[in-house]
């Protein structure tokens, strides 16, 4: 069955991959994206670095400028600055986003704002010029920040993870109450444990669940330069900010809840001052979209409904909107399948109808093959 | 290496405050450790971190003459990415201290041989031990 989505996939692939040079940015999708940078670049980096230490992140950087004798032209990393430091009062509930005192637990919405990822790419690209004629090869540089501003988990949820962390740690006491073992039998015998890898993987499935309401920000800008310091210019400026509700649809009893109602409320912004119109002139143009989307999502299935009403704050275009509706089939976690139909901004050649094929690579390092990041 | 704590009289109330920075399950037990070998348990953590927020373990007279050992111990196994493990469990923040003895408020920092990590990284166990004396 996978072979046959691949092979499916693989063929749509080809016979849609973009054949143009310069395109505008895509911003199909409603949720916030993971690194806001690399989307405002046209050309996405062939290697996206992931360091999780000051050490690693230093050394990455130091590599780079290295081997490209000063500021690297094909360089992109995405990093979350607060792990690089110790926290006297990080603990495992208010990284969960609570506290508990006594019997009474305390949501702490903002907590997850700390955890915000910075990404920041270099990358040589041609660019079409201000008048027509032949694209220059310019240096692009973009740097985007992305966060959770608020998240507020279901009150189940919560019982359930003070319930999983009271097991965990009633069974840590039986087993460490001989304090004559050696730290290093303790520690293997403690994880060769089978109930605290229970109580562990419930937490963690606990923790994959999506929170009730969450709202995430992300900025990002991206400059181009050609060695000389009066070239610098600002290509684009994007912001987006995403209100996430999502409501279980299974029943209390349910172990694993897959199955939501998930509504998306959207607006974000984009300034974009390199669009290549279709008689070849290049424009400046800042999109204000505002929309929504709704969701049923079973476990590997998702069937969506999202309306996107676009405002064109610089040029006189008439007003648009999206509207579109998307199935969506997770094969297995690198395997995602999508098929969209609907109405695209524009008044012409506005028809979508597109199968999709995303296959995702878990690695430190990430590749990325696409030419365009969606 | 084990530390040293200056107790003094012997009516001084001793008190133990730990506290313990990761995003992993912790828990800690303060023990007592006589000359003879003996061991009891002084202090325990609460379900909310490993922290134990400055818990009275004895006066001076219960505890002049044995050693105190600070056991941590830290589960990673809830995070599930465990490509983490490694840096996680080199940022763990832990600071120890003892406070009503002839040296008042006393804090540690653990040395890098008072940590040991299981075979995978999933579990870490600080062990912290102080001398009492007069």
């Amino acid at each position: 069955m996978k072979k046959l989505f691949i092979t499916i996939g693989l063929v749509l692939l080809i016979f849609n991959s973009p054949t143009y040079a310069q395109k505008e940015v895509a911003l199909e999708d409603l949720q916030i994206p993971s690194s806001p940078a690399f989307i405002l670049l046209d050309v996405a980096p062939t290697s996206i670095e992931r360091p999780t230490t000051t050490k690693a992140f230093s050394t990455s950087i130091l590599n780079s400028i290295k081997e490209n004798n000063g500021i690297p032209e094909n360089y992109a990393v995405d990093f979350a600055p607060y792990w690089f430091f110790k926290h006297k009062n990080l603990n495992a509930m208010n990284y969960w986003g609570f506290e508990q005192k006594l019997l009474e637990r305390v949501q702490k919405p903002f907590s997850q704002a700390r955890f915000g990822s910075i990404s920041f790419a270099t990358i040589k690209s041609k660019m079409t010029s201000d008048t027509i004629g032949t694209p220059l090869n310019v240096n692009n540089i973009a740097l985007g920040f992305r966060t959770t501003l608020f998240q507020l988990r279901s009150n189940n949820d919560i019982d359930e993870l003070i319930k999983a962390n009271n097991l965990h740690l009633t069974r840590l006491d039986e087993l460490t109450v001989d304090p004559t073992i050696s730290p290093s039998k303790l520690a293997n015998l403690l994880e060769a444990d089978t109930y605290l890898k229970n109580c562990n993987k419930r937490i963690s499935e606990i923790l994959n669940r999506k929170p009730t309401l969450a709202l995430d920000f992300a900025g990002a800008g991206s400059w181009s330069y050609d060695n000389n310091y009066n070239s610098i210019k600002s290509n684009r400026v994007g912001a987006w900010l995403t209100l996430n509700y999502a409501q279980t649809l299974d029943k209390p009893m349910d172990i694993n809840k897959n199955d939501y109602l998930n509504l998306y409320f959207t607006c974000r912004v984009l300034n974009d001052n390199n669009v290549l119109g279709n008689n070849g002139l290049v424009y400046r143009s800042t999109n204000l979209d505002v929309g929504g989307k709704i969701e049923f999502e079973f476990d590997k299935f998702s069937i969506s409904y999202e309306y996107l009403y676009r405002n064109d704050l610089k040029s006189n275009i008439a007003d648009n909107f999206r509207s579109s509706g998307l199935i969506k089939y997770r094969a297995s976690d690198q395997l995602l399948v999508t098929a969209t139909f609907g109405k695209n901004f524009g008044n012409t050649n506005n028809v979508i109808t597109q199968i999709g094929l995303s296959l995702g690579l878990n690695s430190k390092s990430q590749q990325v093959n696409a030419d365009k990041i969606q | 290496m084990r530390k040293s704590y200056k107790i003094g009289r012997n009516e001084n109330q001793i008190s133990v405050n730990v506290i313990i920075g990761t995003k992993g399950i912790a828990q800690t037990k303060v023990f007592q450790f006589l000359p003879g070998g003996q061991y009891k348990l002084l202090a325990v953590s609460n379900a909310q971190s490993g922290n134990i927020d400055n818990a009275f373990i004895g006066n001076g007279s219960d505890l002049i003459g044995s050693y105190l050992k600070i056991r941590t111990i830290i589960d990673l196994g809830s995070i599930a990415d465990v490509t983490q493990w490694p840096q996680l469990s080199d940022c763990v923040s832990a600071k120890f201290g003892l406070s009503g003895g002839f040296l008042g408020n006393q804090s540690y920092s653990f040395d890098e041989d008072d940590k040991t990590d299981s075979s995978s990284g999933q579990v870490i166990i600080i062990d912290m031990e102080v001398n009492l004396t007069k």
